[in-house]
């Protein structure tokens, strides 16, 4: 049995499963376009995915619309699409990543005080002795 | 303690006073890390034509074009796309409030996308119509803020607004 038209069925319902998938629309400038992009732009945010280019991209877009350039806005909405898919495969990666060094680094600041707590007398009594080690101790008279 | 004795600088209550600073300064810290944005918030300013605050046209010829300029902020925690629609208005009932935009029709908008804390600062020229039935009168140019919802797939009034009256001149 050829396994490739099994594959092509099992991507392609894997790509229509996937809310994030943007709507491929032919009128860049239509109100449901710019939604659904927004939408997608949304959940990434929501991810921790820097967005700042696209919506630079986005702005232009929506400014190429205003003054009916429909060849510039159909120029960056593919642009943009072709961003955003590549955007949303690492998303889930970059939202881990960014909730475990949160994490660790919530971690760290937390253990702070109890690390002070057993070190530092200890430390101190260290030091106190290093500073003193050569002294000599004779009785008062 | 004996007289003459020397106390030590780091006791237990010094210890437990450096302890809870700095527990309670480790969970500030935490806190900044999980914090979200707060409230989200949109605003709108008009600016003179030199995008500066003040020195606003005070009479504007009819049929003549006005320069001035718009501000919008976003600190909505998300970006967004905007519109500011220009109105006018010839008598206070018509001006939009906190909930609803003017019932006048739309004469201009402008339209932009912005990251969350991002601004954006643009000059508009605004046109006065030629209405002789409005010389020597008041009215007001107003500007509305807009944001395009992603999941209705519409225009929402965000309740801020900006004017300015002017009197209109031969």
């Amino acid at each position: 049995m050829n396994p490739v038209p099994l594959l092509i069925i099992i991507l392609l319902s894997l790509y229509t499963q996937n809310p994030s998938n943007i709507n491929l629309q032919s009128d860049p400038c239509s109100i449901d376009t710019l939604a659904d992009t927004l939408r997608v732009i949304e959940e990434l945010n929501s991810k921790y995915v820097d967005t700042s280019g696209i919506i630079d991209s986005i702005n232009k877009l929506v400014k190429a619309c205003s003054v009916g350039d429909n060849a510039t806005a159909l120029y960056l909405y593919n642009n943009i699409s072709s961003t955003l898919s590549k955007l949303i495969s690492s998303a889930d990666h970059v939202y881990w990543a960014n909730m475990i060094s949160r994490v660790i680094i919530s971690a760290i600041l937390l253990s702070i005080p109890a690390l002070v707590y057993l070190y530092l007398p200890k430390i101190y009594l260290y030091l106190w002795f290093i500073t003193r080690r050569k002294w000599l101790v004779v009785r008062r008279k | 303690m004996v007289s003459g004795e020397k106390k030590m600088i780091l006791d237990e209550e010094v210890l437990a006073v450096v302890i809870a600073i700095l527990l309670i300064a480790s969970i500030i810290g935490v806190v900044f890390i999980w914090r979200s944005g707060g409230e989200g918030f949109t605003a709108i300013g008009l600016l003179n034509e030199n995008c500066r605050i003040g020195y606003y046209p005070t009479n504007v010829v009819q049929g003549q074009n006005l320069t001035l300029c718009i501000f919008v902020y976003n600190h909505m925690n998300k970006p967004i796309i905007y519109k500011v629609i220009y109105k006018l208005v010839y008598n206070s009932s018509e001006l939009p409030t906190n909930t609803t935009p003017s019932p006048n029709p739309e004469i201009a908008s402008w339209v932009g996308a912005l990251n969350n804390d991002a601004n954006a600062t643009f000059l508009v020229s605004v046109s006065v119509p030629r209405n002789e039935s409005i010389v020597g009168g008041n009215i007001s140019l107003v500007f509305e803020l807009w944001l395009l919802d992603p999941v209705n797939k519409s225009w929402i009034y965000t309740g801020e607004w900006v004017n300015r009256w002017v009197r209109v001149v031969e």
